[in-house]
């Protein structure tokens, strides 16, 4: 799974709920959820060291 | 299988804790629902779910290159086949092999899976109670020893079987013992149990068949490579795992109930309308089709017709989103914030997005 731009993003209320990505090529908003399979992935390629998530702006 | 066998094997299943309606563990094993797409090429680029619902493609390494456009197909099922004539199935996943890998390296695999949430098989006693994979499958060229196994999510077990593949349609019915050494599937949102079938497996995922053992193997070295040739076609269809050690026939289910539990882990929503929240955001509350497993990735679907209409201004694609995100879910219903990198021409601060024609992709598959 390639995972690319990957930016957390604060929802109305400012609380981090969400990582703003690209999966595959394809735009995706990922829930922080661990139950949620592209944020395990995701969360798997920030601990190797593959991927960096960006602050929310 | 005559009528006496049948029922002899239901009841058999039954004694075991299995048998009865809705005894079929896996989800759309006649191949029947097909939310994203019928057909998809370039299969082998990366691992995830393309066509039929709930089967996801796997590869392991990264460096597989075998390429495979996989199709819900209809053409191998006429009224005249197996699958049809059998348990009147009239559709089935195809793998095309499209770019051929000559040589399978050893951390390389490719295969089909679907992964069992444990809530829909935590009543399997898989300690004590056997359980009986069948399916239909065939291939148009390659012929030889293909491999199908169970992994359990809890404990880390697998046992691989072996079938053997031809040109012609046929039922295998591959019955795995229980294992003594099994943890118990956990009833849970989470992958308790995984069904493979493995279409190239290198070195490292071939065990010994036929026994229960640590770890995440697939295939044994009798595996034939089914991706060395552009002339092969692999077809899998009324794919069944029941309790008990008996095969009984593929218990048919209608399209409607098979697509809603389908999209327990995917479904589309479309044409809705976003209400205004700032300059540059539309919020929308969307109303799930069945409340998901988990909370899901929404992605917009590339190649569609996906378009916002900001009121007042014109459309433009929703491939141009700066963002969206998603908020709390409660119990089936799901915010989506939908953003653009560049405001419109204002109403105060509002702006409305309307989306015409498109959707969005709500995932929560394992």
């Amino acid at each position: 799974m390639k995972i690319t731009s990957a930016q957390y993003y604060k929802n109305v209320a400012g609380e981090i709920t969400t990582v703003l990505c690209e999966i595959d090529g394809t735009k995706s908003a990922v829930p922080t959820d661990p139950d949620n399979r592209h944020y395990a992935e995701i969360l798997k390629q920030v601990k190797e060291g593959t991927l960096t998530i960006k602050d929310a702006d | 299988m005559s009528k006496a066998s049948e029922l002899a094997n239901l009841i058999g299943n039954i004694n075991a804790g299995g048998g009865g309606v809705n005894r079929n563990l896996v989800i759309n094993g006649a191949m029947n629902v097909a939310q994203r797409a019928t057909s998809s090429t370039g299969i082998g680029a990366s691992s995830g779910y393309f066509t039929c619902d709930r089967w996801l493609f796997g590869r392991e390494a990264g460096t597989e290159q075998a390429r495979f456009t996989m199709t819900q197909d209809t053409a191998s099922v006429g009224i005249d086949s197996l699958p049809f004539q059998e348990a009147g199935i009239r559709t089935a996943l195809k793998m095309d092999v499209t770019t051929a890998e000559s040589a399978v390296a050893s951390g390389e695999s490719s295969l089909i899976m679907q992964r069992i949430e444990g809530f829909n098989c935590s009543n399997l006693d898989i300690k004590n109670k056997p359980i009986t994979l069948s399916f239909y499958a065939k291939s148009d060229a390659k012929t030889g020893t293909m491999c199908a196994s169970l992994y359990a999510g809890s404990g880390g077990r697998h046992h691989v079987k072996e079938y053997s593949i031809t040109t012609d349609w046929q039922r295998f019915s591959l019955t795995f013992p229980a294992d003594s050494g099994a943890t118990a599937l956990a009833n849970d949102n989470t992958n308790e149990l995984q069904v493979n079938f493995v279409l190239t497996a290198g070195s490292n995922f071939q065990v010994t068949a036929d026994q229960w053992a640590s770890g995440f193997d697939t295939a044994t070295s009798n595996q034939i490579n089914f991706a060395d040739s552009t002339d092969n076609n692999w077809y899998l269809t009324g794919v069944q795992l029941e309790i008990g050690q008996n095969p009984t026939e593929f218990e048919r289910e209608s399209f409607a109930v098979t697509e809603a539990k389908a999209q327990r882990y995917c479904q589309f929503n479309t044409a809705e309308f976003a209400d205004a929240y700032n300059s540059t955001t539309g919020s929308r509350q969307v109303v799930l089709r069945t409340p998901m497993r988990a909370t899901p990735t929404a992605s917009i679907p590339s190649g569609g017709t996906n378009k916002i209409l900001d009121i007042g201004t014109a459309y433009r694609n929703l491939d141009s989103l700066g963002g969206f995100e998603l908020s709390n879910s409660y119990g089936g219903t799901q915010v989506t914030n939908i953003s653009s990198t560049s405001g419109g021409n204002g109403d105060g601060d509002a702006y409305c997005h309307i989306i015409t024609g498109g959707c969005i992709l709500y995932d929560a598959e394992l």
